[in-house]
């Protein structure tokens, strides 16, 4: 019998159809592995439908955090014959095929057979296949079964007893077939901190570091992969006091987010690229009458509907120059999970400070990747979320020019003043003008608060000390794998300078930059950042690792590129 | 009987099978009818166009051996009253979801039907967003559970066959995937009847709406749109609300005449000429 070992970190991957439950099983697994004390980390890529299909999750598993997506696997789990031509090109020889018969790739020779369904069958009936499937990778890693017993009854705890007692029958058969597996040794150290980590996914991250920001009030459409966020916060707005509606449409979602931040809201609007092509008239609106407002883009790729359940960084220029006419904007691009909440906690107060559009631009990937984080790292700044909205006096003026451009906010009702606000060019009580000095005036008001919003730029993120010769220079979720890649020792004479604010761009970047080779990596086509770096800095960039097929990078694409860009 | 050829193979693009839909959704049943009313109409098949909006039904066209447009969401109305503009020949048809025609089509849909442009308009009405995962929709019935109404939907929905009616259009009618051969005669009827027709199909979203809402199998929700389904043709629309209990009033509710768009449109140009 050959014995294959798997040291420190072991990558599984669950293919089938849409509805088959991939999902499922993806994230049971994950729950108990972090409560066990494994590091886990997983993504999902997925078909545009509710059924059918080759839909696949990753699980990484692991004794120190690796938050990265990475074409390798080590074990596959196929629950359907199907497979897709990207999943096929990560299928190795070495890659072990566990499922029944019928599905694994034709001439694989790797592969160990068990009959999920007759076992899940004994159990009562199919639909126990996908917990037999996770109780066998749980009995091959060393876990508890108190702590998938637990799990189970509260994954299932609507349910009534029988349907837990057969879930837990059902794990437990999985888990003792997984013992018994003796072609596979897996060692991988558990370690006691990590049983209490928080397991987020990005959606989570921003929509928990909305509820962190004091956001009350959310409007939107459902557009994938946004639709999470939306759906977070209206499950969650009993408990926090949010008003969640789904609007007709974007055009709606925005203009009514935007009237509620005018009442006094702390609002925000979750969509993706399609989605905000509609509202852009609304961030116009957002720019002319200085209302906060914070918007999360979920990128996927375009044009029009695109690839709807794929990702990309392709909104970075429509984010940055909707709307039409001239206002200062904020555009994050989160780095990690624990960035995530952190940047969209902050995007309300600053939304709230400026009185501006702040933009989050995360992507599918993002969105759908969850890992353990320490609860340490999710700090908020003790500022709080301190709300500048001040009680107006009689006198009182919305647009009142100020020596930063910006001016004291007052809601309709709170104080003795009125809040008058206009779509048109307005003075500063807010009454719509036609006198064109006030419009230059009032235009250039606006236009000034950028030089408050410079004062608080988020400077890059710096990995590798200065002396090296290369330079990344990437942004967004692109993050961690990158991190990742530059681990390895070939990669010492390159350093990475990772953007968590894209616009305005920190003052600092042409400095790091000089004299250095810069390698640009994107989920783009186009090289969006690069673009901007040139426009802002007149900073030239020759090589450029870019990707545009709706899949995130791997680590294993980035070494590879990076090894390309170092020969020529 | 055995046979070796799908008697629809020629209409469907037999490369894209399997399709996407779940088992017992009530999407296929549409698209059937659809082709069936077609091939009974003598339309010349050259002259016959599909558009869809986003979503699950708005998949329809990609599966029919026609000329097809798949438009953005909500989009498919303007986009066909530009086709039928520049070629009033064709005979167009949208199937959409209730979602993409009168959530972010909404506009659109009331203003074609005011227009009395010739086009026939089939809405899939599964109460819900199927294609994103079940949210609350503007059909949602009150008190209904979906992703975005948890603790039960508390707005008030549209009345479809009514907003169609109240717009202008000339022919309206509502039937259940459960009215096959019903809802193949209304299509056709529509189809081959010149102005802004439109038909309602209550189906059955067993992912979503039905789980959510346990309403059980697809064929118990057969049952119950047996079992509460009412003909009543002629019956005034405005009374045909659906809320989660009450009766399904089906049949058709308005046959009428107006000059079409397009008809008007001649009539002014002609003048135009004239008065040069
Ligand atoms: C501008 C825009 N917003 C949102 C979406 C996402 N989206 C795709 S389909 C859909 C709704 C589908 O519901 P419905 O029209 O009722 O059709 P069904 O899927 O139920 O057949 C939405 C919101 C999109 N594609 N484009």
């Amino acid at each position: 019998m050959v014995v294959n070992e798997f040291n420190n970190k072991l990558i599984i991957v669950i293919s089938g159809q849409a509805g088959q439950g991939v999902s499922t099983v993806e994230s049971i697994l994950t729950s108990i592995l972090k409560k066990n004390g494994y590091n886990v980390f997983a993504t999902k890529e997925y078909m545009s439908r509710i059924r059918g299909g080759c839909n696949s999750s990753e699980i990484i598993v692991s004794d120190i955090s690796i938050n990265s997506f990475c074409d390798k696997i080590d074990i596959l789990f196929p629950l359907d014959k199907g497979y897709s031509s990207h999943l096929l090109k990560r299928i190795s020889r070495d890659t072990i095929m566990i499922g029944e018969k019928g599905n694994f790739y034709p001439d694989h020779e790797n592969i160990i057979e068990i009959d999920f369904s007759s076992i899940a069958r004994k159990l009562g009936g199919n639909i126990y296949t996908n917990i037999v499937i996770a109780g066998l990778m749980l009995g091959m890693l060393d876990t508890d079964i108190s702590i998938s017993e637990e799990f189970i009854q509260g994954f299932f705890g609507k349910k009534d007893n029988e349907v837990i007692k057969k879930n837990i029958e059902a794990i437990r058969s999985g888990m003792a077939e997984g013992i018994s597996l003796k072609q596979i040794k897996i060692n991988i150290e558990k370690k006691e901190f990590v049983k209490t980590n928080l397991l987020f996914s990005g959606t989570d991250s921003i929509a928990l570091g909305a509820i962190a920001g004091g956001c009350n009030f959310i409007a939107s459409y459902p557009m994938s992969p946004s639709t999470g966020v939306l759906t977070f916060l209206s499950q969650q707005s009993r408990e926090f006091g949010i008003i969640a509606e789904q609007a007709e449409d974007e055009i709606s979602a925005i203009n009514m987010s935007l009237g509620a931040s005018y009442a006094g809201a702390r609002s925000m609007v979750t969509t993706s690229g399609g989605g905000f092509a509609l509202m852009i008239e609304g961030v116009s609106l957002c720019g002319m009458t200085e209302t906060p407002l914070v918007i999360h883009i979920g990128q996927r790729p375009g044009p029009a509907t695109g690839l709807p359940t794929r990702t990309e960084q392709g909104d970075l220029e429509m984010v940055l120059y909707s709307g039409h006419g001239s206002f200062p904007r904020i555009i994050f691009a989160p780095s990690t999970l624990e960035n995530g909440f952190c940047i969209t906690q902050k995007a309300f107060n600053l939304a709230d400070k400026f009185q501006i559009p702040v933009f989050i631009l995360t992507d599918q990937y993002f969105l759908d990747t969850y890992y353990d984080i320490e609860p340490d790292t999710l700090d908020i700044p003790d500022t709080g979320n301190k709300s500048c909205i001040i009680e107006s006096n009689l006198d009182y003026k919305r647009y009142e020019l100020t020596i930063n451009g910006i001016s004291p906010r007052s809601v309709p009702g709170y104080g003795k003043g009125l809040v008058v606000v206009d779509s048109d060019e307005h003075d500063e009580i807010g009454h719509l003008t036609e006198d064109l000095d006030i419009r230059e005036e009032m235009n250039r008001k606006r236009i000034s608060k950028i030089e408050e919003i410079k004062k608080a730029i988020i400077p890059p993120v710096l990995l590798g000390d200065l002396n090296r010769n290369y330079v990344i220079v990437s942004w967004g979720s692109t993050f961690n794998v990158i991190a990742e890649a530059l681990k390895n020792k070939e990669f010492k004479d390159i350093a990475l300078m990772h953007l968590i604010q894209v616009y305005p761009l920190h003052d600092s970047i042409p400095e790091y930059l000089k004299n250095k080779t810069i390698i640009l990596i994107e989920n783009n086509e186009t090289g969006q950042l690069g673009r901007l770096l040139k426009l802002e800095f007149g900073i030239n960039i020759e090589k450029r690792i870019l990707k545009s097929n709706g899949l995130p990078f791997s680590k294993e694409e980035i070494e590879e590129n990076l090894r390309i860009a170092l020969r020529s | 009987m055995v046979i070796d050829k799908h008697p629809m193979d020629d209409w469907l693009r037999k490369d894209r099978i399997p399709h996407i839909w779940c088992p017992s959704c009530g999407i296929g049943i549409v698209a059937t009818c659809y082709i069936d009313a077609l091939r009974a109409s003598g339309i010349d098949r050259d002259k016959a166009t599909v558009i869809s909006g986003i979503g699950c039904t708005g998949r329809i066209p990609g599966y029919m051996n026609l000329d097809s447009f798949h438009t953005t969401h909500g989009r498919a109305l303007p986009f066909a009253t530009g086709i039928k503009l520049a070629n009033p020949e064709l005979n167009v048809t949208i199937l959409s979801g209730d979602g993409d025609l009168f959530a972010i089509g909404g506009n659109h849909f009331i203003h074609a039907a005011r227009r009395n442009i010739d086009l026939t308009v089939i809405c899939v009405n599964n109460f819900t967003y199927g294609m994103t995962g079940g949210q609350v929709a503007p059909t949602t019935p009150m008190k209904a559970i979906s992703a975005t109404s948890p603790y039960g939907n508390f707005e008030h929905p549209f009345n479809l066959v009514h907003v169609a009616s109240a717009a202008g259009a000339i022919y309206v009618a509502r039937w259940t995937t459960l009215h096959v051969r019903r809802l193949r005669n209304a299509i056709l009827e529509a189809m081959t009847k010149r102005g802004f027709s439109f038909i309602e199909v209550i189906s059955p979203c067993p992912t979503s709406y039905a789980r959510s809402n346990k309403l059980g199998t697809g064929l118990d929700i057969m049952r119950f749109y047996q079992q509460r389904s009412v003909i009543r043709h002629g019956f005034d629309p405005a009374k045909t609300d659906i809320t989660m209990s009450s009766e399904i009033i089906v049949g058709k509710f308005v046959d009428s005449e107006k000059p079409t768009f397009t008809d008007n449109y001649e009539e002014y140009c002609k003048k135009l000429k004239e008065n040069k």
